[in-house]
């Protein structure tokens, strides 16, 4: 499809780094009428899920119905600020097997295991739903960050490698997340400036050239190797489709009020710091989700089993995250793991803070976002499934009803909570990977 | 449940066993097998009466290829059931097993064992380097990791195609052709750059913090004052260097930290060296250094190598590495202890010194290249052979590029450091600099810097085909259709892109095409040139080389004598370090290696100078085995290992002198001895903070003895270690003993666990655990600190195995594994089999491997003999 962008480009500089949005461009080229549309378009709503592993002690997630609002207690005290933007839950359930079930099932409800052939399964999660609902409307689907590489062995039978995602696009198909934030950085923004589009556009050329031998191919080989053959083809026609689209943009119908100059990470590696390293993965977040490159982003704060040793934080943590969540009752270890989970908080308050002073045209970004903060266990020591800790802060443009508690009915689980927010996404779905059909009542305005 | 006897009989109506089932499996499994494995009961989801046998139906056979295994291992019946008459075991097994290896025979003169793959990430890198001739090139993190399949990822099951795969392949590809290519008309200058220790802001800054101390000839400079800053009131601090200056700076730190001023501005071949000395402090007082010391240099990228440095007598040193434009250099005092001197180098409240320890008195380091051995460099020619280069005019852009790229290293000297200036700036108080404001450089896959040359061709579309041919027949397993290649190359020339333009399209085709990225076979006897790239990959795990090639097209190769020929070229061959490192970071796990970190309070002697060692060490003890067919008793025994410094201090054994790898005899009393005890297995099979019988158990039936034990049932929560010392992991595993349904596999997984409790998470011997409170403090210190941990309950490492042999600690265990050396080297002859063909010895391949073994049984099963016998035999020539 030929494109229909202009060739001038009066801005983009491809080495300090801005971009030059492709529907901005046509907006330009578009009718009057078309423009006075476009303008009163809405920001689109957004999806971010932060998720902290090993869970928090019972006492340390509070939040209490005042008649002047929510009331944060214990690690959610850091978000106070964002109270009116925040609805807390109790009696949510997550009642899935151990560390590695509540984090593979956080955004999906279902466990994951082997099956009777030996392939790992586990259920789309919510964010790869939304993912793929959208994924024209933006450059990339989703992304997804996290800060610890995988652990390996196994705990059971179950790979420990498994506790460092939360997002699967599909029963087999675990996304791991990127540790790198140069790495990160590319993925959502080389492809948008023009060198990004030109080199797509040059690879869909030879694509198109392969194209042709590999099928003549498939008549020379036998027949047994005909499936890995046609594995090839169907990826070259998958890289096709994707290669368009990079290299043609459709023009938005939403563009971003302010124009933002996103600033490569110098270093190509992973931080050594900790809270550097974390400081950049949320940066690179709300860039992504500011220039509209994409509209779901996860986060995952720390792999599930966690042996970090938070020393920067305090210098009185000696023990991994990990030991201080098995605390057996001592008021030290309890202490430090308050201390932790405390520190979760602070990170996301940071995050939300930014969100919340990005206008979009009146709004913020917080406001046109749903974000999911939470923990797939309550009390670590005992991997506790009932009652898990999450939080949802923004509306996704006054699509929920915030600065409230809810009190979930009986045997709810985070299902009930995903299928309420598909809804809210304009997602009418009948049930949540058929883990349930109830929603969550009171939570949609 | 018991059935009446009647209707059992009844029952027999409903076996669906057609004719196609031996008769004896009829009755045996009547009689043994229906009561629990029927239509109601389906214990372990097997239902005999609804199974069919049909081998022809590739999960049918798995189907009867587990229940054959399990009935050989006397995993089944059960314990508690009936035995068989041994007879009867005979006849069933007997008779099932010669009907699984008919059927998988069939198969395999259809199929062939192995089925079409791609080359896995590793085998590209090498490929492409080898093509290139660019041995340090770097693609393979641009490419997703390989799956797995029979622990290796050299089996068609483990290496798929996505968008995602295919995708990258193109991304790795533009890596390469850019690094390919002359990036200028002119040979970039080769420029000497020395920065002085005194030059590095990095060490001024660890001076005023009194980490790092000035020196004057090897002592401590008499004339020199430092005034720290107060960060909290934002005052800068300042240094006082009167005559004479200093010449070198006292560093301890074993962490790498970035130097500014060493910065490659071209990718190219670089001199990097170090001048140093080594030292010892001593709580204030500088004193002659004791031991050599190591330094090692990194990039971004990884290691680039590490330097000895000899006590006192300052020496320099350097290594030759490849750099890439923009890369920028970082060292570390690799031997020193301590990598966090932030808390403990000085006492705040009286500013005197509190550590003693080694490290190196730096006086410089230099960087001097690019290196060119000619220009245009070697990997330009190989895509463009002798087309002249005729220079473009001047650009804007290309001017910018220029400037950019000598403004983002400058080689001007800051001024001399010897006057009163402050050194510390405050940071702004709220600063918002999160990301720093620097170009994209020039390494990677980045947007184009803008090229300065042509190439001038009278015929380009005849020249290209040339070039495209010569570089297909070297890269292509079975040639290359170049019609793809041809378009690519003819559609950018339509454009009005230059020669240069076009070939590197031609080049992306050619790259992507499935004819490099796909290993084609017919099935049979292989023709030679896929005999050729099977050996290749097999022993330098690439595509196959000049002579290799030559004999495959003269149709020579396949030839007995030759392939022996070839055989022992290649496992000679420099290159052949791929094949060990390839091997065992499957085998052993040791890919795994960095993806835990021994707990820096528990095992504050771990360093990154250790893990790279530990690895060096398994490498090179494989590499000996192959020198000098050693067999597989050496695996798990041996009077040897390949130590340096690091590894002799960790492991207690003397004669080891320097950082550079080499043989050291091993006394029995140091426990050490075959794989099964070097640092790098040990600490792959543990998790940074604890060890695991469970693990270690598993580890050792699975990879050493091929015999993996099955999975524990689904519901079973895992132990959580006590790291407060209360109780060991023994106490904790106790229901393993206690419960039958568990001891049934564990007495196998355990006993050789618990030998190996003596071997902490990085290896070291220990005789009481490690914890962090509730023992006794630690004696010893670290660099004058009190150790952070403390001495917990002892080890308790005796057991018995599942015959009842008893063994007190891991030296008899090793006696008794001994026993089993059949079992050790079939196994490690079929990991070299699946390692070499990508598929699994299945049914028909098992008598062909006990005709190997009875062949390697007078070479005392040698792993170079092994290699030959799999080469010559049909799993290997055969598809």
């Amino acid at each position: 499809m030929k494109s229909n962008l202009s060739n001038r480009r009066t801005f983009l500089r491809t080495t300090a780094g801005i971009i030059a949005l492709p529907w901005m461009e046509s907006i330009t080229g578009a009718a009057e009428s078309a423009k006075a549309s476009l303008a009163a378009a809405k920001p689109p709503q957004r999806f971010v899920a932060m998720f902290f592993p090993n869970g928090v002690y019972p006492t340390a997630w509070q939040s209490q119905s005042t008649p002047a609002g929510l009331k944060f207690g214990g690690s959610l005290e850091p978000l106070q600020d964002f109270a009116k933007h925040a609805v807390t839950f109790d009696g949510l359930n997550n009642p899935l097997t151990g560390h590695l079930g509540q984090v593979a099932g956080f955004l999906s409800g279902v466990d994951f295991g082997p099956d009777k052939n030996g392939i790992v399964t586990a259920a789309t999660t919510l964010d790869q739903m939304l993912a793929q609902r959208w994924k024209n409307d933006t450059f990339i689907p989703s992304i997804h960050l996290a800060l610890e590489p995988p652990s390996q062995g196994g705990f059971g039978n179950r790979p420990k490698s498994y506790g460092n995602s939360i997002s699967w696009s599909s029963p087999t198909s675990k996304i791991e997340p990127q540790l790198s934030p140069r790495q990160a950085f590319d993925q959502v923004f080389f492809g948008q400036t023009e060198a990004g589009r030109l080199a797509a556009a040059r690879r869909r050329r030879i694509v198109d050239a392969v194209w042709d031998q590999a099928k003549s191919l498939r008549t020379r080989v036998s027949t047994y190797d005909h499936a890995k053959l046609d594995q090839y083809l169907d990826s070259i026609a998958d890289l096709e489709a994707k290669l368009d689209k990079a290299a043609h943009p459709q023009p938005r119908p939403w563009t971003p009020p302010h124009a933002v100059e996103p600033q490569r990470p110098e270093q190509a590696g992973i931080p050594t710091s900790f809270s550097e390293h974390i400081r950049l993965m949320m940066e690179i977040q709300l860039l992504a989700l500011q220039t509209d490159s994409t509209r779901v982003a996860t986060l995952v704060m720390g792999h599930e089993i966690s042996r970090v040793v938070y020393d920067f934080v305090d210098k009185k943590l000696k023990r991994n995250h990990h030991d201080f969540s098995h605390h057996r009752n001592d008021p030290e270890k309890i202490e430090g793991y308050n201390r932790i989970t405390r520190w979760f908080g602070e990170q996301a308050a940071w995050l939300l803070g930014k969100m919340q002073s990005i206008d979009e045209g009146g709004t913020s970004l917080l406001h046109n976002s749903i974000v999911l903060y939470g923990s797939g266990m309550k009390d670590g020591n005992t991997h506790e499934p009932l009652n898990v800790p999450v939080a949802l802060f923004g509306s996704g443009g006054g699509r929920l009803k915030t600065h409230q508690h809810i009190s979930a009915p009986q045997d709810s689980v985070l299902a009930n909570l995903h299928l309420t927010l598909l809804h809210s996404f304009g997602i009418e779905a009948k049930n949540f990977n058929g883990v349930t059909d109830k929603t969550i009542g009171n939570l949609l305005a | 449940m018991r059935l009446p006897f009647l209707a059992l009989l009844s029952l027999t109506q409903t076996l669906l066993l057609d004719a196609h089932a031996a008769e004896g499996s009829r009755s045996f499994l009547e009689k043994h097998c229906v009561e629990c494995h029927d239509a109601d009961v389906q214990k372990g989801d097997l239902d005999l009466t609804a199974l069919t046998f049909d081998l022809t139906q590739p999960l049918n056979f798995l189907e009867w290829a587990r229940v054959h295994d399990r009935v050989n291992a006397g995993e089944m019946p059960p314990p508690k059931k009936a035995r068989p008459e041994a007879g009867e075991l005979e006849g069933f097994l007997g008779g099932l097993r010669s009907q699984l290896v008919e059927a998988d025979s069939q198969r395999q003169a259809v199929e062939g064992r192995t089925e079409l793959r791609r080359l896995n990430r590793v085998e590209y890198e090498n490929s492409l380097r080898d093509l290139l001739k660019l041995p340090a090139l770097a693609v393979k993190d641009v490419l997703p990791a390989d799956g797995e399949a029979f622990g290796f990822a050299k089996a068609s099951v483990a290496l798929d195609f996505s968008h995602v795969q295919v995708g990258r392949f193109m991304e790795a590809v533009d890596v390469a052709l850019r690094a390919a290519m002359a990036p200028s008309f002119e040979a970039p200058p080769r420029e000497k750059v020395r920065v002085l220790s005194r030059e590095m802001n990095l060490l001024m800054v660890q001076i005023q913090q009194r980490k790092a101390m000035p020196l004057v000839q090897g002592k401590l400079d008499p004339t020199w004052k430092v005034q720290p800053g107060n960060f909290k009131e934002r005052q800068a601090g300042w240094v006082h260097d009167p005559p004479p200056h200093f010449d070198a700076v006292g560093t301890f730190m074993n962490r790498s930290e970035r130097i500014n001023g060493l910065m490659a501005r071209y990718s190219g071949w670089h001199f990097l060296r170090v001048r140093a000395y080594g030292i010892r402090w001593n709580f204030g007082r500088v004193e002659p250094g004791t031991q050599p010391e190591a330094v090692s240099l990194y990039t971004d990228a990884g290691l680039l190598g590490t330097l000895e440095i000899q006590a006192n007598a300052p020496t320099t040193r350097e290594m030759k590495v490849w750099l890439n434009a923009g890369e920028r250099i970082s060292f570390s005092v690799a031997s020193a202890w301590h990598h966090n001197f932030n808390r403990i180098a000085m006492s705040r409240k009286t500013g005197e010194s509190r550590f003693e320890g080694n490290g190196v008195g730096l006086e410089w380091i230099e960087m001097e290249g690019p290196i060119h051995e000619q220009w245009p460099p070697a990997s330009h020619e190989v895509l463009f052979g002798d087309a002249k280069m005729s220079r473009l005019p001047d650009t804007e852009e290309m001017v910018k590029a220029r400037a950019e790229r000598l403004r983002a290293q400058p080689r001007k000297r800051p001024k001399d450091l010897s006057w009163t200036e402050k050194l510390v700036k405050p940071l702004p108080p709220d600063s918002q600099n999160i990301l720093n404001t620097r170009a994209f450089p020039q390494d990677g896959p980045v947007p184009n810097t803008p090229r300065d040359y042509t190439l001038a061709v009278p015929q380009p579309e005849a020249q290209a085909r040339r070039l495209l041919q010569r570089f297909a027949d070297g890269a292509c397993q079975q040639g290359a259709d170049l019609a793809p290649a041809m378009a690519a190359v003819r559609s950018q020339l339509q454009r009005g892109g230059d020669f240069v333009e076009a070939m590197l399209d031609g080049y992306r085709a050619l790259l992507c095409s499935p004819d490099f990225l796909t290993l084609r076979e017919e099935v049979g006897v292989l023709n030679d040139r896929a005999l050729a790239g099977r050996l290749s990959r097999f022993l330098i795990n690439s595509g196959p080389d000049d002579e290799l090639r030559a004999l495959a097209d003269q149709n020579k190769l396949h030839d007995a004598e030759t392939l022996r020929q070839q055989t022992e070229r290649l496992i000679n061959d420099p290159r052949s370090h791929r094949f060990h490192e390839h091997f065992l970071d499957y085998w052993l796990r040791l890919k795994d290696i960095t993806l835990t970190e021994p707990d820096e309070k528990l095992y504050p002697e771990f360093s990154q100078l250790l893990l790279e060692s530990m690895v060096k060490e398994t490498r090179r003890y494989f590499a000996e085995m192959l020198r000098r067919d050693l067999g597989a008793r050496h695996v798990v025994a041996s009077d040897f290992s390949m130590l340096n410094l690091p590894l002799a201090k960790l492991y207690g054994v003397p004669g080891a002198a320097g950082y550079e790898i080499a043989p050291v005899k091993l006394q029995q009393a140091s426990h050490r001895g075959g794989f099964i005890t070097q640092a790098s297995v040990l600490k792959v099979t543990a998790n940074g903070t604890t060890t695991s019988p469970v693990t270690r158990g598993t580890w050792l039936l699975t990879h050493i003895l091929g015999t993996p034990p099955p999975p524990p049932p689904p519901s079973v929560p895992a132990i959580e270690p006590d790291l407060s010392g209360v109780t060991t992991v023994r106490e904790q595993l106790t229901k393993h003993r206690e419960m039958e349904s568990c001891a049934a596999c564990h007495k196998l997984i355990d006993p050789p666990g618990f030998a190996f409790e003596n071997f902490d998470v990085m290896g070291g011997w220990r005789e009481r655990y490690r914890a962090i409170d509730k023992g006794d403090p630690a004696t010893g210190s670290k660099d004058g600190q009190a150790l952070e941990y403390e001495i917990a309950l002892p080890v308790e490492s005796a057991s018995e195995t599942k015959d009842g042999a008893k063994f007190a600690k891991i030296d008899d265990f090793r006696v008794l594994l001994l026993k089993d050396e059949e079992a050790i080297a079939r196994n490690l002859l079929r990991q070299l089999v699946i390692y070499a063909t990508g598929a699994d010895v299945g049914f028909a391949d098992s008598s062909k491997l006990d005709e190997m073994m009875s062949r390697l049984k007078s070479k005392g099963y040698g792993v170079r003999s092994m290699i030959h016998e799999i080469v010559q035999s049909p799993l290997f020539r055969n598809k």
